[in-house]
């Protein structure tokens, strides 16, 4: 998430696991942390045995909340209010921790005068909307002057123009009592954690965030990690033991699918994607190379991903094949592309462990995307809903599809599973651990770097014969991958690209940990010489060609020596150094320079990670800062690279070493979180005269309707959720006897109180309806659902598990047949967590009748728009969504 | 006929003067017992469910899967597996897996069974035909050299080697700009 990314500089989780264990303080939000991420939540229990005070913060109580000391039930997509009440509550009272925000973060930066936030007009905007476009010109939003290497500073906070002021004057209204009247959380509960969170701050304490997809799904979600973000800069939690955010990964390499990203618009390691009018190289790289900071290497770590898409065919003389690159011409993420679908504009759709039948959004509408495709390839270890969806989904047996007029073609290949085959996963903590291949996969089942491997071999050996231009680029790439007797290419010979190396051909003929540092010995397919010794560190990256690195950010995982460090299995501290590679650089907790004081001397004894000895950086964990940098070192006027962030600045991704409380460029929705409603809410937003963010993506279509806030046809709140025993879309889970076994039917959870309002008993059956469509469950009636009471009115929460779908041992309603799809500014991501519906006792009626009951409680009829904040359906203003990082 | 009384445990308790509770007590059967994972070769790996990493000890034999057990030495996991993860060895060899490559002809009502190699031979011409179909070499005389008429959708299940294939073919190779995953939906 860029929520991450632009606050500290990385889009990844800033600690380890393990090292909740050390917090004296954990806040866990938009996550049920012991359902979800069972294990991992072993190292809260362990910092609770110490003596930590944990708070979960959740619409339900789960049990999460049973193991936690405070539980707040909140209304989902308020967090930002409840956060942004907790910053000023730290403002107010003085709580902050003066010394690392002094040093550390931007709080000091001036900004510029053309600034203006939300609080000045009370509408809802910052400076430089643009209603036309509905996008924010950033310009006013830079530091004065402009320059984001050398901002003005003020340390003593005073000057009215600082960020720090700024931001006091952003969140002066979100006061515990509007906290109370916008989330639903009781004033003594909220000073409970207020003063927990204050409590556990400073040299000797320090406190934890874990949040998951409770607050990414949402209109808003970067900027609500971003109002954790700036929680955390306040309270000094970044870059020391027992602090930081942890970002919970749904999925075993959720992270190392943005590292190496299977994303539209960006390379491996957050490189930019080039869009259109970025011509040559050289105005790309002018475009996104920084001054200063770490980002001033982008030459090296663009060219050397070149060198390794390209191999021998990028050279100098032809920009190093970038020209080869396609170019992004607007927002061709999913949602985007789905309406193509649906349009009939998508011939060919690849889908690799993704079941978006069940999964997706308006799933009812993406099972329809898919019957208008001219062919389809599956690759699942499971004949899951969208494989077989034109002949077994509810609209088959609705008669809404027919599987003699559905024109695709499927290809259904078998998959190989996790002990199949060899490879790296990312964890949700940046930790590459390899997979040992146990066994061969059975019978037509393959890996899908298998499937990846022969399709390029057929590919490039169709554009061999050709002599059209547009087949160049196939040409150009260099798969020179050795492979097994199944077909499949050596892993670890992709890990050692990934890892990157010198082009100069070694012709060692080494193996394994060989004298040069060359794995199989460097041959290609024909056995020529490929590539020379491995890399140890990005450090060792070069801009002219004479190195090669598939992702930057993981060099080193694969080093000279040839050791597989992602493979390496020897745990030789509690943060795990000697059990696989934490990118960057083997760095258990990044920005750690931060854990020492801005002197060099470990803030206590009780907090030490790294601290300066006179000579270098040392300590615990791999020091994130450059080794023989000393902490009092000032850089000279117009130094560049890392030579121009000071001795004391621990965030050196960005161009002022800083941490970013106030986010100068790289947002699209306002440098400051600000509280807006969820597109669909039972109230107005009671800050704003604007009811929802400004620059959101709607996706305008009679399919994917928004209810108007406070539309009394669908007066209660809903929001989804994960089981334990079942993964995802449930093509891992719902086909296997155990889990089915343990959670074997859809369900509907929700308060007594609105259970007697409707006259539901615990088990009956009851229909859920939204605007875009109906699904049945049984109604779990509990106490772990509370109404809240807000603003002088009840408000009901009800909660579906998203799991079930057509397919498997254990069938049920798709919850996100409910969903509407729409785009979160930066990362384009749905809002899964937040929407208004009604609940109807009863089945939902089968066959035909379906569209009659859908049509009584949800009119499928009249005008496409509904709510007011929704543009009027413009294909040109879909498109323009281009993010710097992106994560779930 | 001493030797084959001598084996039976109640005589051996007598003679031995044990209470009945140790190794005494044990056939021969039962003493020859081991667990079964005992003469298996172990594979290290990791979970493939949710992100926090499980470490897993895979055992096999003669080519099959034995039984996936939780890794002790992992500092993340320390030996645990939750009910997903104690589950994986069923991921594995369920019934309802899939092991046969399918096809769906358009207007179909069935699968029919095709060969891998024919499969892989149809993908890439129906790949090679749309991509020649929407190639875009420029817009507004800008360069843009893709396509957006193939999609893929996948990635967060993957590994990062896989991912990494991905991205340098259809991205790198064939000028796909429509590639996403879970991790931004």
């Amino acid at each position: 998430m860029p929520g991450l990314g632009t606050s500290f500089g990385r889009g990844g989780a800033t600690t380890a696991q393990q090292d909740l264990a050390n917090a004296d303080c954990i806040l866990i939000e938009g996550s049920s942390m012991a359902e979800a991420h069972p294990v991992g939540f072993r190292w809260v229990m362990k910092a609770k045995e110490h003596g930590a005070t944990i708070i979960h913060v959740d619409p339900r109580f789960s049990r999460t909340s049973a193991l936690a000391d405070i539980w707040l039930p909140i209304r989902v997509g308020t967090d930002i209010v409840f956060l942004g009440g907790l910053i000023r509550h730290l403002i107010e009272h003085n709580l902050y921790f003066h010394e690392y925000v002094v040093h550390y973060t931007n709080a000091s930066c001036i900004l510029s005068d053309e600034y203006r936030d939300p609080e000045d007009n009370g509408d809802g905007y910052f400076s430089g909307w643009n209603e036309e476009k509905r996008a924010y010109e950033g310009d006013s939003w830079v530091y004065k002057g402009g320059d984001l290497s050398r901002p003005q500073r003020d340390l003593t906070l005073q000057d009215p123009q600082c960020v720090f002021q700024k931001l006091k004057r952003h969140f002066s209204r979100y006061t515990p009592e509007m906290v109370e009247k916008i989330c639903g959380i009781q004033p003594d509960l909220f000073h409970k954690v207020a003063h927990c969170l204050a409590a556990a701050s400073g040299p000797e304490r320090t406190a934890a965030v874990c949040y998951a997809v409770g607050w990414t799904q949402h209109s808003k979600g970067v900027q609500i990690i971003r109002t954790a973000a700036i929680l955390q800069l306040l309270l000094g939690n970044i870059g020391r033991p027992g602090g930081g955010i942890l970002a919970l990964r749904g999925h075993a390499s959720i992270q190392g699918s943005t590292d190496i990203p299977t994303l539209y618009d960006i390379l491996p390691g957050y490189l930019t994607m080039p869009r259109k009018g970025d011509e040559t190289l050289q105005h790309y790289l002018n475009n996104y190379t920084k001054k200063t900071g770490l980002w001033s290497n982008y030459p090296k770590y663009l060219v050397s991903t070149l060198k390794a898409y390209y191999g021998k065919n990028a050279t100098a003389e032809n920009d190093f094949g970038y020209g080869f690159l396609p170019k992004l011409t607007g927002n061709h993420s999913f949602f985007e592309y789905l309406y193509d679908m649906l349009d009939g504009k998508m011939e060919g759709m690849f889908l690799m462990g993704q079941n978006p039948a069940v999964g997706a959004p308006n799933s009812r509408l993406q099972r329809k995307a898919l019957s208008k495709l001219k062919w389809l390839v599956v690759r699942e270890m499971v004949e899951i809903e969208s494989a077989n969806f034109w002949r077994e989904s509810p609209e088959v047996e609705r008669g809404e599809l027919k599987p003699e007029e559905i024109e695709t073609e499927i290809f259904f290949f078998p998959a190989a599973g996790h002990a199949e085959k060899e490879g790296a996963f990312t964890n949700t903590q940046r930790l590459l651990q390899w997979r040992e291949k146990a066994v061969e996969p059975p019978g037509d089942a393959r890996s899908d770097g298998w499937f990846v491997h022969q399709l390029a071999l057929r590919l490039i050996a169709k554009a061999k014969q050709s002599s059209d231009p547009l087949d160049e680029p196939l040409r150009a790439l260099d798969w020179w991958y050795p492979e097994d007797e199944l077909g499949e290419p050596k892993m670890e010979a992709v890990l050692a690209e990934i890892n990157g190396w010198q082009t100069e051909p070694v012709a060692a003929g080494a193996d394994r940990g060989g004298s040069e540092g060359v794995l199989f010995g460097g041959v290609d397919r024909e056995g020529n010489p490929h590539h020379g010794p491995q890399l140890n560190r990005f450090a060792e990256l070069k801009a002219d060609g004479s190195t090669a690195c598939g992702a930057w950010i993981y060099s080193g995982v694969f080093g000279r020596d040839g050791v597989n460090k992602a493979n390496s299995r020897k745990s030789r501290d509690y943060l795990g150094h000697g059990w696989g590679f934490s990118w960057p650089s083997d760095r258990r907790i990044i920005y750690n320079r931060a854990s020492a004081r801005p002197d060099g001397r470990p803030w206590s004894e009780r907090k030490k990670l790294i601290w300066w000895d006179s000579e270098k950086w040392t300590g615990i964990d791999v020091a994130g800062f450059v080794q023989g940098k000393p902490p009092d070192y000032e850089p000279e006027v117009g130094a560049e690279g890392l030579d121009a962030i000071p001795g004391d600045a621990p965030f050196i991704l960005h161009e002022d070493g800083l941490g970013w409380i106030y986010v100068p460029k790289g947002l699209k929705d306002g440098p400051f979180p600000t509280h807006y409603e969820p597109l669909e809410s039972p109230v107005s937003n009671e800050l704003y005269s604007r009811d929802t963010n400004p620059p959101e993506h709607w996706f305008p279509r009679s399919e994917n309707r928004f209810a108007p806030p406070g539309d009394s046809r669908f007066p209660f709140v809903l929001t989804t959720y994960r089981l334990t025993e079942h993964h995802t879309a449930g093509g891992m889970s719902r086909f296997l006897s155990h889990l089915a076994e343990l959670q074997p039917e859809m369900f509907a959870e929700m308060s007594p109180e609105l259970a007697r309002e409707l006259k539901i008993r615990n088990g009956d059956y009851v229909c859920i309806v939204t605007l875009r469509s109906a699904i049945e469950a049984r109604a779990l009636v509990s106490r772990r659902i509370r109404p809240l009471h807000l603003n002088g009115r009840t408000l009901h929460q009800v909660a579906l598990p998203y799991h079930y779908g057509t397919a498997g041992l254990v069938r049920g309603s798709a919850a996100n047949d409910l969903l509407s799809i729409s785009g979160e500014p930066n990362v384009t991501i749905m809002e899964a967590k937040a929407c208004t519906c009604n609940i109807v006792p009863g089945h939902l009626p089968r066959g035909r009748a379906f569209a009659e009951f859908l049509n009584k409680y949800a009119p499928q009829t009249g005008p496409p728009i509904l709510h007011p904040e929704e543009p009027q359906r413009d294909t040109t203003a879909r498109g323009g969504g281009l993010a710097m990082e992106g994560k779930e | 006929m001493f030797a084959l009384l001598s084996k039976w445990p109640l005589v051996r308790q007598i003679r031995e003067h044990k209470d009945g509770t140790g190794l005494e007590s044990m056939s021969d059967k039962t003493r020859a017992m081991h667990a079964r994972i005992d003469d298996a070769k172990v594979a290290r790996s990791i979970c493939p469910y949710c992100g926090v990493g499980c470490g897993q000890l895979i055992y096999h034999k003669d080519g099959k899967l034995v039984s996936i057990e939780g890794d002790p030495e992992s500092p993340i996991s320390q030996g645990n597996l939750c009910p997903k993860g104690a589950a994986s060895y069923q991921l594995l060899t369920h019934s309802r897996r899939e092991t046969k490559m399918k096809y769906r002809a358009p207007r179909s009502k069935e699968w029919t069974e095709m060969s891998l190699e024919r499969a892989m031979d149809m993908v890439a011409e129906r790949v090679w035909e749309s991509r020649r179909r929407t190639f875009v070499r420029q817009v507004d005389g800008s360069t843009v050299n893709h396509t957006t008429a193939i999609c893929h959708l996948g990635g967060a299940t993957l590994d990062n080697e896989e991912n990494y294939l991905i991205k340098k073919l259809f991205t790198g190779g064939l000028g796909m700009v429509c590639v996403s995953n879970q991790a931004r939906i």
